[in-house]
């Protein structure tokens, strides 16, 4: 009864019938561009952009979740360790006694959580609506090796994989006695039991999974049958060349002057 | 008294998939060997992990061996459950045979004597002897299977539960599991086995209790548990092949090879 092993949240928006490609040029154009854009009023903007596609996803709900758990522990530590101990501190916004807290951290701070939440955002709108067969399906339909286009699949599968794999040898220790929640030492001590094992899976299956895509003829040289053609067209073309476009154009715009 | 009682449990999935329905799973369970069988999916697995507090009910209440689930941590219960996982490879992280089927003992800070006890028994009785100091992953997946069995029951258990123990096993280690299945039922323990594996019940488990979609279908002796056709392939389960055979020669029901030749015999 265990969860599936994709993020993939099933759906018949816009975006989870848009092509793979498309998908993908926009989280990482999204991403780029959000690293690339000077001031916090641009990444805003991506991020509203950002959170408008997922919202029409209809995952809004499902990212929120999973968004805030990874947001919400890093802002709060970016906000003390910039607003506190950045080397260009200088304006103070407030003090807690001897200890200041300064502005230019703050902004410092503030644009760096904004960046990761675009990050986060897109690599989550991309993963809730894209299947990733599909991802690699439709980059060895485009050229890739077939050999790549199982790196990027397993690469995309991989975190959830090990989750479950995680979860299951937590339930395995657990009901040996092994305490894995509470003190420190506590958890230091249920490391290596909770480790070793998702290690050591790990390499059994990889091994396991090489010789059976061996065994299948995974390593013919053959031109193979695509498993099904997506649907693709002019708009969709038009906006992946004018992201692919953006990114090297927000660069240029950098270095000549965007502030 | 039974070891083993579930009252009016219910419980779902986060998600919304919910595995016992209205009115909730009710079940009492004795010592000695019983078998839980169902379709994949029937909440066979969520009811074991239920009995450790893996899980935990949303509604209704859980006792094993006298201890209400709800007031005790899981490493509580191990001290009173122990449980075999499916996988064996889900627990093995210590460097010899040994040192892993003491874990558990040792994590639940038992004296030094008991767990040396403990561990000789449960390596004698998975046929481990002369392996203590081999790797565990030097094993072929059969005797690994043996280890994650021999760490259940090292801390000397008064409940054990086997998740799948017969797959992968070839005829002498099914031979072994039925005798350790008998030695514990003598020793008074409670045994339960979560199997697909109708031919093991019908030698192995006197009990039987069959889940279908979360609802008790059956429970009671082995020898009557595939009677009811109808409710036999509703549950997803197949009798054991004696049992079919007695069928098609026009014989009473027989669940076990010992019963069908005395039916022959006689």
């Amino acid at each position: 009864m265990a969860g599936g092993l994709s993020l993939y949240a099933e759906g018949s928006s816009f975006l989870h019938r848009a092509h793979p490609l498309t998908k993908g040029v926009l989280m990482l154009s999204a991403v780029a561009l959000a690293f690339i854009a000077p001031s916090v009023g641009w990444v805003i903007a991506i991020l509203l952009l950002l959170l408008a596609l997922v919202t029409a996803a209809g995952v809004l709900r499902r990212l929120l979740t999973v968004a805030l758990a990874i947001l919400l522990p890093l802002t709060l530590l970016l906000l003390a360790v910039q607003g506190f101990a950045n080397v260009n501190n200088r304006t103070e916004a407030f003090a807690l006694g001897p200890i200041v807290y300064y502005r230019e951290g703050l902004a410092i701070a503030a644009l760096a959580a904004l960046r990761i939440a675009c990050l986060v955002c897109a690599t989550f709108l991309f993963s809730f609506t894209t299947r990733p067969a599909d991802i690699a399906e439709a980059l060895m339909q485009r050229g890739l090796s077939p050999r790549m286009g199982y790196v990027v699949q397993a690469a995309l599968q991989i975190i959830p994989q090990t989750l479950d794999t995680a979860g299951r040898i937590q339930d395995a220790q657990r009901a040996r006695g092994l305490e894995t929640e509470g003190s420190l030492p506590r958890r230091a001590r249920a490391y290596l039991p909770l480790m070793l094992p998702l290690v050591l899976s790990s390499l059994v299956a990889t091994q396991e999974r090489a010789m059976a895509l061996e065994v299948r003829g995974f390593g013919l040289a053959v031109k193979r049958v695509a498993r099904f053609d997506f649907a693709d067209n002019t708009y969709q073309r038009v906006l992946r060349w004018l992201l692919a476009v953006a990114v090297p154009g927000a660069i240029v715009a950098r270095v000549v002057g965007w502030r | 008294m039974p070891e083993v009682r579930l009252d009016g449990v219910r419980f779902a999935y986060p998600g919304g998939v919910e595995v016992y329905p209205e009115p909730g799973l009710t079940l009492a369970l004795g010592d000695g060997v019983t078998a839980l069988v169902g379709e994949n999916g029937a909440g066979k697995t969520t009811l074991t992990k239920l009995l450790i507090g893996l899980l935990r009910p949303n509604q209704g209440s859980v006792t094993v061996a006298g201890v209400d689930v709800a007031s005790a941590t899981v490493a509580e219960m191990a001290r009173i459950v122990g449980y075999s996982f499916q996988n064996p490879d889900d627990q093995l992280f210590e460097r010899t045979v040994k040192a892993e089927v003491s874990f558990g003992p040792r994590v639940l800070g038992k004296p030094a004597e008991d767990v040396e006890r403990g561990v000789a028994w449960a390596l004698k009785a998975c046929g481990l002897q002369g392996k203590e100091e081999v790797h565990p992953h030097d094993l072929g997946l059969s005797e690994r299977k043996w280890v994650a069995i021999a760490s259940a029951l090292a801390g000397e258990p008064k409940v054990v539960v086997l998740d799948e123990p017969t797959l992968g096993q070839d005829y002498p280690s099914r031979e072994r599991l039925r005798m350790l299945a008998a030695q514990l039922a003598d020793l008074g323990r409670a045994v339960l086995v979560v199997t697909h594996d109708m031919d093991f019940v019908g030698e192995s488990c006197p009990t039987t209790v069959v889940l279908s979609h979360g609802v008790v279908r059956y429970a009671g002796a082995t020898e009557k548990a595939f009677a009811d056709r109808s409710m036999v392939d509703d549950a997803g389960i197949q009798p054991p092949h004696v049992t079919a055979l007695a069928r098609s020669l026009g014989m009473s029901e027989s669940v076990s090879e010992a019963a069908f030749l005395a039916a022959i015999r006689w």
